[in-house]
């Protein structure tokens, strides 16, 4: 395999690696978002039952 | 949130995105003047297509939210917004990693290039202003204002190499002038629509956390009554 080819099959792999990333790390993101929303949710709801009783 | 509708959407995306990594990989004939760098394009342009396409969703409900009010529509844009900007980067930052190896420059300020960079700006800008304000009827009549606005530089990524009298490092379209041989319109397009169902999944997500944020805001409203 030659230098040419090896170089692009290097930067193909930092390619598909950097969209993989990209994209998990948005996944992940969106995971950490929703956990916080529904603890905040879930803290509300009790704070405001609480309060009416 | 319709949970089994993302579970299921995001199964059927990751499936459909392994299959074609499966075809990109192991089926389709390297490209035999670029070599192997050229299977980027299955990722690259995908994600372009599966960004504009979403941005079309926000500006809808943009528009949608202009003339009716109603915040589920702001929802939608923001979700789609997201979402589309996601995609804006993985193509801007595959873009750059073949033009590395390409042209033996990371970057270069040509009109497709810059164009887009706006339109990943523009729109990087709209999640940024939307916290800094805190009324949300204003907060939705300006983010639908500078969705729509956005919006316009479409058009400009969209033109940048198709004008004759702009001079461009980019290639120009391959599917309008067929220099995309058809062996490869199978994992092109199944990457697409791979995209598609992945980022449908995503701003599912997002627009559950968006009524979510709503049910939070009331509950503070609630509890400050009290």
């Amino acid at each position: 395999m030659s230098q040419i080819d090896l170089t692009n099959l290097r930067f193909l792999f930092f390619g598909y690696s950097a969209a993989w990333l990209i994209m998990i790390g948005f996944v992940f993101l969106l995971v950490s978002r929703s956990r916080r929303i529904d603890r905040e949710l879930r803290r509300l709801k009790s704070l405001v039952e609480d309060k009416e009783k | 949130m319709p949970r089994k509708t993302v579970y299921t959407l995001g199964i059927l995306g990751t499936l459909y995105l392994l299959y074609n990594f499966y075809q990109i990989f192991l089926v389709v004939p390297v490209d035999a003047l670029q070599g192997n760098i050229f299977r980027i394009i299955f990722i690259h342009v995908p994600a372009a297509f599966t960004a504009f396409s979403f941005y079309g969703v926000a500006v809808v409900a943009s528009i949608a939210f202009l003339v009716t009010k109603n915040f589920r529509w702001d929802s939608m844009a923001v979700s789609a917004v997201e979402v589309g900007t996601m995609f804006t980067l993985v193509n801007l930052a595959t873009g750059s990693i073949w033009g590395r190896v390409e042209w033996g420059i990371w970057w270069a300020w040509d009109a497709r290039m810059t164009s887009q960079l706006m339109c990943f700006l523009l729109y990087l800008g709209y999640l940024l202003m939307r916290p800094a304000i805190a009324e949300p009827q204003q907060r939705g009549v300006m983010s639908a204002v500078l969705a729509i606005f956005a919006a316009a530089d479409i058009p400009i990524v969209f033109m940048a190499i198709r004008l004759h009298n702009v001079r461009t490092q980019h290639p120009g379209p391959v599917l309008e002038t067929g220099t995309l041989a058809k062996v490869y319109y199978g994992p092109f397009f199944g990457d697409y629509l791979a995209f598609l169902l992945l980022a449908t999944a995503m701003m599912l997500v997002r627009l559950h956390q968006e009524s979510s944020h709503r049910e939070i805001d009331s509950l503070r409203r609630e509890l400050h009554a009290i």
